[in-house]
């Protein structure tokens, strides 16, 4: 008698749970989006959540870089992947033969409405790497330089439209850092202990200088390499930027008003928009191109794209299959927002739309577009590889003056054509 | 002479105070970061003294992040620890101390042979063992891993050899059976090692970082040492807030260790061989 | 007779669970580990069998040589100091005449050894941060330039060594001080008769008899830090220059970053193998020593 009693209540308990399962679907979300822009990605999870009673999205932002990418590599070794997840494109020749990325066919992208033509070609043929769709783009995102603009304009730094005067050629910039440095002891706040920040800035300054990174199998040829490197480390020897400053503690320089530049991603345009409108912003910022000090402009960039990861002991059901493809497009069509994250949305309807136009900051530093290079497409290079590897190991300590600039390529030379 | 040994200790003792107060300083450092605004901790102009005292970061902790989660699975898993080493080394221990059977000597060796195999080197092993148990993200997967304590069995062993014979012949005689020995005699009369251990294999359990390091994946199976590390969370500087999360990830092990301080230390002496 | 019977049934019955968990936890990952290391798997699932292949290429690996030379390094800023650390502050508090400051000052050097490591290096990366830490504060008051203690090749092995200390050094303090209470005073006010000094006592009594103590804190620390991971993975990562990579943390590198299974079983059975042969070797010579005495 006790076991039927207890084999009914069983029995509804169970019915009412699968009741409940099987009217909601959970999508389990993995991301890497701890900047600013991870607060605006919040509200949009929020926001299809209550639009989608029946699509409930689980977000969980963990530690940007390589602990992300392991555990995503062991937890789909194990079956125990997230549904969908944040993957940067750069990161794709390296991915995509490891088979860590699920294919998604055409036809599941125009179920929801996603075709080749909403995008921008290159970054289009990026998600393509390897003959088929691995990511959908989310955005494009690149380096800017953020300013106090009090503090330029008390040094006689901007011109009459607001704009900074020292972005016009290697002389104009370190002369306009030399008046700062008279004013305040680091001009520049830049997280110089960080390999991936590091990156970023050089691989920019080393397109501008119209050099290469790879050609054919060997790497940094030339001396353009040495000699953008060399910058860096002009810039903390003559003390316009403190040496091994982590990230937090570089933005926190520009925040507290300590140094008047952040060289940084645009992810943090949010945090700035954000302590403005709270009056926790004690000056007027503003946001532009990076300085140009070569003969061209050039500004690195790289793009999130949101992929399903690949398992053999766990393969996403179809049931799950169709909630990420709907989250993936109502992402897509609805990322005009996440241009207040500081992105520039991949979506070229939404950056084409006059809402995104006129969007500010975005709009002073919107000719990034024209300028924009991206990492090598090689297995080697893109976030969490063996590069940034290289940078973290041998190239942060250049900078912060614990190598040459020649030693510093060199190994980082060595370590690379090894595995080319 | 006297006189002079009277300074001396006083030297001493304030000596022994500013050296403690200096070993703590890191914590009280920490804990008063916490309780400082965002903005008073990037400020160059720092103070050893919140110039406002703020909870802020706190409350971002408690309401931002998943923290009622992460102490659940702590607890769980500390708790789930605790016992099973509990009720696997003290009847192995009474074996091993009062009853003569086969393998017992093989046994012995064993165990103590297994106190200077490094666990952590096996890790990939057990990573795929539980794995293939299906038991990754979840709180068995954190747990049995680490219910082995041969440490836990010697003393055991060392304690139940101590109690004396007559009290097992005799329940011999009533025509007791080793099991209700164990749990009728034994086990009453060695509780404060029982506690001692357990409070010890709590504190170790709730500390420990590798194995639910490598275990979870999921965010939502962490336990708080590995949350406090692995998770980001996104709003601009929050440099109050990791001391805040730190002080909350302690504050267990801490307010059970003020409690028990005689358990915690006699176990620890008795772990490491020493009688006391 | 019917004690006799029974015996083998109880015995192996209540030593069943812990030998049961012992195979499976134990034996069987050992021997897991042994055999995946000659192979080529990934993570999970097995490759092919390639016999000594992974040991060979682990001697000629620049970086698992590296990491053994810098585990062994650690072990030489820890191992020493944090037992002679202890043993000092064991005799300093043992000295106090006032029990409750006794057992106040034992409770602050025991609290920070009850924290979780997580806790022990979010607390020492903000005071050693580089741009806000207090330490560089105190270094910038005592004339000197901030230091970027996990950057710099030089200072990240000690600033590491240092945080491990403080996290540790209670449990040796605990230990040293149960000894030093078992020492018979009436030693030493014999040893005042026959006008020893301290350092004569120190030398002469109370290193002798405390030395079954700090045989078993060495032993047991050089097992502790061989076995080091936490620490270097929550504050360096095996950086900078890979000068603070240990062991460990290349098994979990090539494990779980890189996928190589077997090649991380191969690394892990060799630092397997160090610590079983050095804890042997250390309780034989430690126990010869006694021996003299």
């Amino acid at each position: 008698m006790k076991n039927k009693i207890i084999s009914f209540f069983a029995g509804i308990v169970i019915s009412i749970y699968s009741f409940g399962a099987s009217a909601v679907t959970e999508v389990v979300w993995w991301d890497f989006l701890g900047g600013g822009d991870g607060v605006r990605m919040k509200q949009m999870i929020d926001n299809f959540n209550e639009a989608h009673p029946d699509i409930q999205i689980n977000a969980t932002t963990l530690e940007w870089g390589v602990p992300f990418y392991t555990k995503v590599q062991t937890s789909a070794a194990v079956g125990e992947q997230p549904d969908i997840m944040t993957y940067h494109l750069s990161r794709f020749p390296l991915a995509v033969p490891t088979g860590v990325l699920r294919p998604i066919s055409a036809e599941e992208l125009a179920s929801v409405g996603i075709t080749a033509d909403r995008f921008f070609p290159a970054n289009w043929e990026a998600a393509n790497f390897g003959g088929a769709t691995h990511g959908v783009p989310l955005d494009i995102h690149a380096n800017v330089m953020y300013f106090n603009a009090e503090v330029l304009g008390e040094a006689g730094l901007l011109d009459e439209n607001g704009h900074p005067t020292l972005l016009d050629g290697v002389d104009n910039f370190m002369n306009g850092l030399a008046k700062l440095d008279e004013m305040m002891e680091f001009p520049i706040g830049f997280a110089s202990d960080n390999g991936g920040m590091i990156w970023r800035w050089w691989y920019s300054i080393l397109n501008m200088m119209e050099g290469d990174f790879v050609d054919g199998s060997s790497i940094c040829p030339g001396d353009k390499c040495e000699k953008s490197l060399q910058i860096l480390i002009d810039l903390v020897e003559k003390g316009y930027m403190p040496s091994n400053v982590d990230y937090q503690s570089a933005k926190g320089m520009f925040i507290s008003g300590e140094s008047a530049i952040h060289i940084n991603g645009v992810w943090e345009v949010p945090t700035m928009v954000d302590l403005m409108r709270n009056n926790e912003l004690g000056f007027k910022f503003g946001v532009v191109d990076m300085p140009q000090v070569g003969p061209k402009m050039a500004t690195w960039s790289d793009s999130h794209a949101f992929a399903i990861p690949h398992s053999d002991k766990n393969p996403i059901s179809d049931e799950k299959l169709e909630a990420v493809l709907k989250v993936m497009g109502w992402m897509s069509d609805n990322s005009l927002f996440w241009g207040t994250a500081g992105h520039i949305p991949a979506n070229t309807e939404v950056v084409d739309s006059v809402f995104y136009k006129n969007m500010q900051p975005n709009s002073t530093y919107a000719n990034i577009g024209e300028n924009m290079v991206v990492d090598p497409f090689l297995p080697i290079a893109g976030v969490a590889s063996p590069t940034y590897d290289a940078f973290s190991n041998y190239i942060a300590p250049a900078v912060n003056g614990e190598l040459s600039a020649e030693e510093a390529i060199q190994m980082m030379r060595d370590d690379l054509e090894a595995l080319m | 002479m006297t006189k002079k040994i009277t300074i001396s200790w006083t030297v001493l003792t304030i000596l022994s105070l500013i050296v403690a107060l200096i070993f703590m300083f890191p914590l009280y450092w920490a804990a008063v970061t916490s309780l400082k605004q965002e903005t008073e901790v990037i400020d160059p102009n720092w103070s050893i003294f919140p110039r406002i005292l703020s909870l802020a970061a706190y409350l971002d902790v408690l309401t931002k992040s998943a923290i009622g989660t992460w102490y659940i699975n702590s607890i769980a898993t500390s708790v789930g620890i605790t016992l099973l080493v509990i009720l696997i080394s003290m009847p192995c221990g009474y074996a091993l101390s009062q009853i003569d059977f086969v393998g017992r000597k093989i046994i012995l060796l064993a165990v103590v042979v297994s106190i200077m195999v490094p666990g952590t080197a096996l890790v990939i092993a057990l990573f795929v063992l539980i794995s293939d148990f299906n038991m990754i993200n979840t709180w068995s997967g954190v747990i049995l891993p680490q219910v082995l304590s041969p440490v836990c069995v010697i003393v055991y062993k060392q304690f139940f050899d101590q109690v004396p014979k007559e009290l097992r012949e005799a329940s011999i005689i009533d025509g007791a059976t080793e099991f209700q020995i164990l749990i009728k005699v034994y086990m009453p009369l060695n509780w404060g090692i029982t506690t001692a251990l357990a409070l010890v294999t709590f504190i170790g359990a709730w500390n420990n970082f590798f194995w639910p390091f490598i275990m979870t994946t999921k965010a939502e199976m962490f336990t708080v040492p590995v949350a406090i590390t692995s998770v980001s969370d996104a709003y601009g500087i929050f440099l109050a807030r990791d001391m805040a999360v730190a002080i909350l990830a302690a504050l267990p092990v801490t307010a059970f260790f003020l409690i028990f301080q005689k358990r915690v230390t006699q176990a620890i002496m008795l772990t490491s061989g020493i009688k006391g | 007779m019917k004690k006799y019977s029974n015996s083998n049934f109880w015995g192996l019955l209540l030593a069943f669970p812990f030998i049961f968990f012992y195979v499976l936890f134990l034996l069987y990952p050992t021997i897991y580990t042994l055999l995946f290391s000659f192979t080529d798997s990934p993570l999970i699932g097995w490759g092919k069998w390639v016999g000594l292949e992974n040991y060979i290429k682990l001697f000629n690996d620049k970086l698992f040589l590296k990491s053994l030379k810098n585990t062994f390094v650690f072990v030489f800023w820890t191992v020493v100091p944090n037992t002679l650390i202890g043993l000092m502050c064991a005799m300093m508090i043992n000295r106090l005449k006032n029990p409750y400051i006794a057992a106040f000052l034992l409770a602050c050097f025991f609290i920070p050894h009850i924290l979780p490591v997580t806790v022990v290096t979010q607390v020492w990366s903000w005071m050693l941060s580089k741009q806000y830490g207090i330490i560089q504060e105190f270094l910038e008051f005592l004339g000197y330039a901030k230091i970027a203690f996990f950057k710099k090749k030089q200072f990240a092995m000690p600033a590491v060594a240092i945080v491990t200390i403080w996290w540790t050094v209670g449990f040796n303090i605990l230990l040293f001080i149960a000894g030093l209470k078992s020492i018979n005073p009436e030693i030493y006010e014999a040893s005042d008769l026959d006008g020893a000094n301290s350092w004569a006592k120190f030398r002469y009594i109370t290193w002798p008899l405390i030395w079954p103590i700090t045989a078993l804190v060495l032993t047991l620390q050089l097992i502790f830090q061989l076995k080091i991971f936490d620490q270097m993975y929550l504050l360096t990562a095996g950086g900078p220059f890979n000068s603070t990579l240990v062991v460990l943390q290349l098994v979990y590198k090539q494990g779980f970053q890189m996928n190589r299974g077997g090649y991380a079983s191969a690394i892990a059975m060799v630092l397997f193998l160090i610590i079983i042969v050095v804890s042997i070797m250390q309780y034989y010579v430690l126990r010869d020593k006694e021996k003299d005495k």
